[in-house]
């Protein structure tokens, strides 16, 4: 379990972009999240529900958008999504395959309001 | 967007939309990368050590230490919630040891890596072991600069374990069997049902049965060892890395 830490690096993260803006306040967090990230979204929520007290943060509205685990096929070239612990290709069975999505946390972008 | 319907609301005039896309963990990625550099300059081999509680890093470490030990210099970076105990198992064996403890953190990072290479002259060491605070997950998600994940499955947890860990096994430049030693009690673990698990994670690491109570494999595993050290010592006298000690 190492939501907090996440946590606390989502809001760093944002306090350093924010402080670009002078005087704005963030009121939008949009995540994309993926089942193969290590980070899980309900307990994210709760872990940034509870840490954004007192923070740049405070009013933000926080959204995790949850994408499925994709690869991209090394022998026919296809992109798939596939299940988390079979990475083989639907369509041509190769297990040459490889991630090209939903292995990270990201921030897409935040919304910020300005005086 | 709102979260009830999917609609997206109308802003105010004076909120402004700023696009990001990137990783919420980058700070701990440009730490890696900084260590990375740090390491390669010194032409030091970091292997990071990853598996549940107990399935026998520490013990594999001082196997390594008893066989190469007068060969190459050796260093290690040991991570627990608590206690000094594994470092002072590296250190009874004449090995420079730093102990990190986490408290309740589940996993070293970047940082934690770098306060604990400062602390090492890294002149003096050829391989460094960082061995990862014991969890499937958690330290698979903070790279720390190393040059090679090696993680172990001892068999008393189940063959299956690469399926339901999928986060970790991924990121296995080798699988290590460990305890095999253990194997004619335990009758459903098969080490091919293991590595059929980790292939399906389109992961060609290689798999090692080992034993460090029989010996099993430890050839094969320190002969890995020794071709991996190589093959990093030409990469880094190829690129000739340059040291610019900035600290973020
Ligand atoms: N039978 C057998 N036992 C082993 C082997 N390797 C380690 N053990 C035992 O497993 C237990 C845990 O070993 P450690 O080396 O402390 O495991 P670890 O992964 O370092 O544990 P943590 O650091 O606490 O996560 C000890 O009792 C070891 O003696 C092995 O090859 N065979
Ligand atoms: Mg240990
Ligand atoms: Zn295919
Ligand atoms: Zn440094």
């Amino acid at each position: 379990m190492h939501e907090f830490s996440v946590c606390q690096a989502l809001l760093d993260q944002v306090a350093h972009l924010v402080s670009q803006h002078p005087g704005g306040r963030v009121v939008g967090i949009f995540l994309i999240n993926g089942p193969l990230s290590g980070v899980d979204s309900t307990l994210l929520r709760h872990a940034v529900e509870f840490c954004k007290k007192d923070t740049v943060a405070t009013d933000a509205v926080l959204t995790i958008e949850d994408r499925p685990l994709s690869i991209h096929c090394q022998d026919c070239h296809h992109d798939n999504e596939v299940p988390i612990n079979d990475w083989t290709c639907p369509h041509c069975a190769s297990l040459a395959t490889q991630v090209i999505g939903g292995d990270a946390l990201i921030l897409a972008r935040l919304q910020i309001d300005l005086p | 967007m709102c979260e009830a319907c999917g609609c997206t609301p109308a802003l105010s005039a004076h909120t402004q939309t700023v696009e990001v896309l990137s990783a919420v963990l980058s700070a701990n990625e440009r730490a890696a990368a900084h260590n990375r550099l740090h390491l390669g300059s010194h032409g030091v081999l970091a292997v990071n050590l990853m598996s549940s509680p107990g399935a026998g890093k520490t013990a594999l470490l001082e196997a390594v230490i008893d066989t190469l030990g007068k060969k190459y210099r050796l260093g290690v970076i040991e991570g627990d919630l608590e206690t000094e105990n594994d470092a002072l198992r590296i250190r009874a064996k004449g090995i420079p040891a730093i102990q990190i403890n986490t408290g309740s953190a589940c996993h070293l990072d970047a940082s934690l890596i770098h306060t604990a290479m400062h602390q090492l002259n890294l002149d003096t060491i050829d391989i460094l072991f960082i061995e990862n605070i014991g969890n499937l997950v958690c330290p698979a998600v903070y790279d720390l600069g190393q040059d090679a994940n090696v993680i172990l499955l001892s068999v008393t947890e189940g063959d299956d374990k690469p399926a339901k860990y999928p986060v970790m096994f991924r990121v296995a430049d080798l699988l290590l069997v460990s305890k095999t030693d253990l194997l004619p009690y335990l009758d459903d673990f098969k080490v091919d049902r293991a590595e059929n698990c980790l292939r399906k994670l389109a992961n060609r690491a290689p798999v090692i049965p080992l034993s460090v109570r029989s010996g099993q494999g430890m050839g094969d595993w320190l002969h890995w060892l020794e071709q991996r050290y190589q093959a990093f010592r030409k990469s880094c006298s190829q690129t000739n890395l340059p040291h610019d000690h900035h600290h973020p």
